[in-house]
């Protein structure tokens, strides 16, 4: 009997080549639709799912064969010292990545460019930013 | 914060990695602990004090003017 962990990774990989195949396919045989960008991303897209779960599937296995390694990498992951690493990494990045875009920003508005992207990406500025603000307010509710 | 964990633990003979396994903690946290690298969240403290079987202010030293400079 196939193991419940082993399902969901096994489904996951299963998407991730209808994913590939699908976008691959769509990307060759299409000719009047201008999509290509889009059928490369879902092509691509699926071969990270296939990718990510076949790692997750030999992971599991790794760890039962070696009850000990699995029992390490336990400890690795729930290790206080390296989620604040982790985190403080993180914040690091949005830091940056709130710079970059912001600069993005200005850069494409300087340039002629379509309203509608221009909106959208400070949309999506304003939305990183709004998320930022709402786990604030929530987990100074919470702390 | 300074500590005295490296004294306690080489004083009962135990190796970094023992003493991580214990706690739960990876070897490299023992490590930063012990350099004074990384200060520990108040249930790890806790933990490496009932570890040795001592009082959190044992192994533990606050110095006030040093973190206060920070």
């Amino acid at each position: 009997m196939i193991n419940k962990k082993y399902k969901s990774r096994i489904l996951g990989m299963f998407t991730g080549v209808i994913f590939t195949v699908i976008g691959f396919s769509l990307m060759k045989i299409n000719s009047f639709l201008h999509l290509d960008l889009l059928f490369a991303i879902i092509g691509v897209g699926g071969l990270g799912l296939f990718g990510s779960n076949l790692g997750e599937i030999c992971r599991i296995i790794a760890i039962k064969k070696d009850p000990e390694m699995g029992e390490k990498y336990k400890i690795k992951q729930n290790d206080e010292r390296n989620i604040l690493i982790t985190n403080i990494a993180k914040s690091k990045a949005f830091d940056l990545l709130s710079y970059i875009f912001g600069i993005v920003i200005f850069a494409y508005a300087l340039s002629n460019i379509e309203s509608t992207f221009l909106f959208l990406l400070i949309g999506i500025y304003l939305l990183m930013h709004g998320v930022m603000i709402y786990y604030t307010i929530k987990l100074k509710k919470d702390m | 914060m300074k500590n005295r964990i490296e004294e306690q633990r080489k004083k009962r003979g135990i190796r970094q990695d023992e003493l991580a396994k214990a706690l739960k903690v990876s070897r490299q946290t023992i490590s930063s602990l012990e350099n004074g690298r990384y200060n520990p969240s108040i249930v790890l403290a806790f933990k490496i004090a009932k570890y040795f079987k001592m009082a959190i202010e044992e192994i533990f030293i606050y110095e006030e003017e040093l973190e206060d400079d920070k």
